[in-house]
């Protein structure tokens, strides 16, 4: 039971080159200089994320508290400047999607795919029976460690089916990477289980069998649909026959759009497929050697990316480097809305009367509208419904706001707010509505403090922060350069108040 | 431990008899060998694991109310929380997990339309300061901290904890290096304030006077942040901003309310906030600010200071913009200016 103490605050650490990269945090290599020991440390910036704070708290809780060989955790964390540090053990193969990239651009072999995924499974089935969800399973959170330890990494956005004393049979929060992401969290119907990180598990195979998700060139909207709407992706293209009937089963088994039809983590365990698996040697050995350093990988990603932007009227660089950019937002915060996926995948539409290479094969179910129709009305018809299960607490819900003594105004603001919330409806991108299941939360603070008016501007702030961002995504599929928010407002250091 | 025939499955009744046993045994710390202890320390924790997929099903089944019934009714029967909670730091962290759930679980489990949990916990309510205390255990925290949320949700017992000492301790807990523990105890600080909204109205307005210059000074060591160790608090004040602004704007808080937006002292604290050089703490002090512009009562003084710095601080607000748009923002900043620019100075 003795445990290593790894210290607390940043004088403690010395940050060496950059890792890893997501939306709102970076990760680092870095040496504990007391244990002089290498970590990995993902630095996480507050102000960038301020409407997270639950999660990342949730994140860093979840973490510290895991306890398995092939589920990353952390050591410590602790807030330097407006910044929080997670100390984590370091993985100095990188993620399987760094791996993909730098050296195997088609897939990996069956007997890699069979190890990595079995020691994934053994983390799912860790997580699961902790009632966690990991709600992003992919490729880009398998970390590999320099002896060819395999662990799923990144809580950034798990949930925990066990919340606060009271089994949640399922969740409805809105949120996945589109090409991981299980067609039952998408729909928000009956909300979601652990079973969607099944779904998950299986694209992933799909992803390192080909070294990409299927669907991973569209925009994220037409992946909405086509996951919805096409039979499910598998191991079934021209180049897929070098793979064995074992291998394609249990893929399969996984990528049934009935959840209840999936096999649990435990049970998929025992699937022969994961017979042929080996041991984290062979991983270092076949995966690792030869590799160059995690940083330099890193380094020439980034290089090659620049060079695709460069030249970007090249249709094709241009969607590998907005899957990318999806890819780094990871499931971080999606929220789909109804009119702009509407919008969005009606303009793609059209394009499709040339198959993409990841479509051969796959049927491109020809649901005509009526479907979509019956679809999207059973989407929006959810998204008012999705705000209710999660609240728990209904005491502490209140009236709208209305100060003892300024009555008559602050109420006048409140309707003022409805009001324009109304008007806003007509525009295409954003409803209050689809907006509160997506950062739903069991304390339900949203609801809570909007009703009470005071935190009103923390539900919108939110609201705005993700328009902001799938705009900013955008605009990077073209431009590529990411886009930081814009100065706040102009600090009035020098101006000192008489009091 | 391992037995070659399948016995015939444990009732619940059982399995509380069995763990409580075993915790018996584990508190005792008997001088038996090594290795026996291990085994038994195991078997805890497979009781503990079963107890809680009783409760919580597993991913074949889901709970079944009878069985939840019977194991509540067992498990506070007699000391069996006691004794978990004693012994939790002798479980290894699987098995605290598991325990953690459990009584979490246990505290809204019904019993003939009882919750014995609370009644268990108002004869034991000495069981919170061991709770409470949790926070100064890094290894205990989270999972101490995790059930004292649960208990909580007991008004009797989240009265005793509101006037007991432990409140004070709090304001030291939410700024305690770790951030995964500093943040359950935010959590847990907030819980106790917000929950129970005649309770927290009868402590805030008993403790009025210690309670915000506790509040006070916490966030006024934010406004002068040189050094940095400072600046490595940055993060409390924002949670206290926005729980102050929860408080001050529930209506059952509305005395507390009036008094707070009265005082000279709050009203410098805020305007120094709000010239801060983190955006989320101007947002989170402009909404305790307007709290003093909207008020229709403003003292004599609260006047003069606002009328002096009329124009400092409607040029402020001119630059005060959110990230994005935000139509409730923008009206209260409206209202907001509105009040200052109206001011008369009053003599």
């Amino acid at each position: 039971m003795e445990k290593k103490k790894y210290p607390i605050g940043p004088e403690h650490y010395t940050l060496y080159e950059e890792v890893g990269q997501g939306v709102s945090a970076s990760v680092h290599r870095a040496l504990c200089v007391p244990l002089d020991e290498i970590v990995a440390i993902k630095i996480l910036d507050f102000e960038r994320d301020k409407a997270d704070l639950n999660n990342i708290s949730r994140e860093a809780q979840t973490m510290v508290l895991v306890d398995h060989p092939n589920v990353l955790k952390s050591h410590c964390s602790f807030v330097s400047d407006h910044n929080l540090w997670v100390v984590m053990p370091f993985m100095a193969g990188g993620s399987c999607l760094h791996i993909l990239k730098a050296a195997y651009p088609d897939g990996f072999e069956e007997v890699v795919i069979a190890t990595v995924l079995r020691e994934v499974l053994k983390g799912l089935e860790y997580l699961h029976h902790h009632g966690h969800i990991h709600r992003d399973v992919k490729a880009g959170n398998i970390l590999i460690g320099a002896r060819g330890a395999i662990k799923l990494g990144d809580f950034g956005v798990s949930a925990c089916l066990f919340d606060s004393g009271d089994r949640q049979r399922t969740r409805k929060t809105f949120v996945g990477t589109p090409c991981w992401m299980a067609p039952e969290v998408m729909e928000q119907l009956n909300g979601y289980d652990c079973k969607a990180d099944i779904w998950s598990f299986g694209i992933t195979a799909l992803e390192l069998a080909h070294g990409h998700a299927p669907f991973s060139k569209y925009p994220p909207m037409k992946v909405l649909l086509m996951t919805l709407q096409n039979a499910p992706p598998g191991l079934d293209y021209e180049r897929d026959r070098k793979f064995s009937k074992s291998f394609k089963q249990m893929t399969a088994s996984c990528l049934v759009k009935d959840p209840s039809k999936r096999p649990s983590a435990k049970k998929l365990l025992k699937h022969s497929f994961f017979k042929q698996a080996r041991s984290n040697d062979y991983i270092a050995r076949k995966l690792l050697e030869g590799l160059p350093d995690l940083g330099d990988r890193l380094k020439a990603l980034k290089t090659k990316e620049e060079d695709m932007l460069a030249q970007k009227k090249i249709p094709d660089g241009q969607k590998e480097e907005m899957s990318h950019n999806e890819y780094k937002r990871g499931i971080s915060d999606w929220n789909f809305n109804l009119e702009d996926v509407k919008a969005q995948a009606s303009l793609i539409q059209d394009e499709d009367t040339i198959p993409d290479r990841d479509q051969e094969g796959s049927s491109f179910a020809a649901s005509g509208i009526d479907h979509e129709k019956k679809l999207q009305h059973q989407i929006s018809s959810t998204y008012h419904s999705s705000q209710v299960p999660d609240i728990e607490d209904n005491d502490i819900m209140q009236s709208p706001l209305s100060l003892p003594f300024a009555n008559s105004t602050v109420n006048n603001t409140t309707t003022q707010y409805e009001k324009s919330n109304d008007d806003d409806a007509n525009i295409p991108s954003s409803t209050h509505e689809n907006q509160v299941p997506q950062n739903s939360s069991p304390q339900q603070d949203n609801i809570q403090s909007s009703l009470a008016g005071k935190n009103v501007f923390d539900i919108s702030g939110r609201l705005f922060d993700g328009l902001g961002r799938q705009a900013q995504q955008r605009r990077g599929s073209s431009s590529g350069s990411i886009n930081l928010p814009d100065a706040y407002f102009l600090p009035v250091k020098d101006e000192r108040f008489d009091i | 431990m391992k037995s070659l025939f399948k016995s015939k499955p444990k009732t619940p009744v059982d399995l509380v008899r069995q763990t409580r046993d075993l915790l018996v045994y584990a508190d005792l710390g008997s001088d038996s060998r090594e290795s026996k202890r291990e085994d038994k320390m195991l078997e805890l924790g497979k009781l503990l694991r079963e107890l809680k997929s009783i409760l919580y099903g597993n991913s074949e089944a889901e709970p079944v109310p009878e069985a939840c019934a019977q194991l509540t009714q067992e498990f506070f029967r007699e000391n069996t929380l006691r004794l978990l909670i004693i012994c939790l730091p002798k479980l290894n962290l699987e098995a605290r997990k598991d325990a953690t759930q459990v009584v979490a679980n246990l505290q809204r489990q019904q019993v003939q339309s009882r919750l014995i949990a609370c009644d268990f916990l108002e004869k034991n309510i000495d069981l919170m300061d061991i709770l409470v205390s949790g926070y100064e255990s890094t290894d205990m925290a989270l999972h101490y901290g995790a059930m004292l949320r649960e208990c909580i949700r007991h008004q009797s017992v989240a009265r005793y904890v509101l006037e007991s000492e432990h409140m004070k301790k709090f304001f030291d807990y939410i700024q305690l290096p770790n951030f995964d523990i500093a943040a359950d105890a935010a959590a847990t600080f907030k819980e106790l304030l917000t929950r129970h909204k005649s309770t927290v109205a009868e402590f805030l307005s008993k403790n009025y006077d210690w309670f915000f210059a506790e509040y006070n000074s916490k966030l006024l060591e934010s406004t002068n942040y040189i050094t940095r160790r400072q600046a490595v608090k940055l993060r409390k004040p924002l949670s206290l901003l926005q729980l102050l602004g929860d408080i001050l704007l529930d209506r059952s808080n509305s005395a507390v309310m009036t008094r707070y937006v009265s005082s000279r002292d709050n009203l410098r604290i805020l305007m120094n906030l709000l010239r801060e050089s983190s955006k989320s703490i101007h947002i989170e002090a402009f909404h305790v600010f307007k709290l003093f512009a909207a008020n229709q009562h403003k003292p004599p003084d609260i006047v003069s200071i606002l009328v002096a710095n009329r124009s400092k601080l409607l040029r402020l607000f001119a630059d005060f913009k959110t990230e994005k748009e935000d139509a409730q923002f923008e009206a209260d900043k409206a209202q907001v200016v509105r009040e200052i620019a109206a001011l008369e100075p009053k003599d």
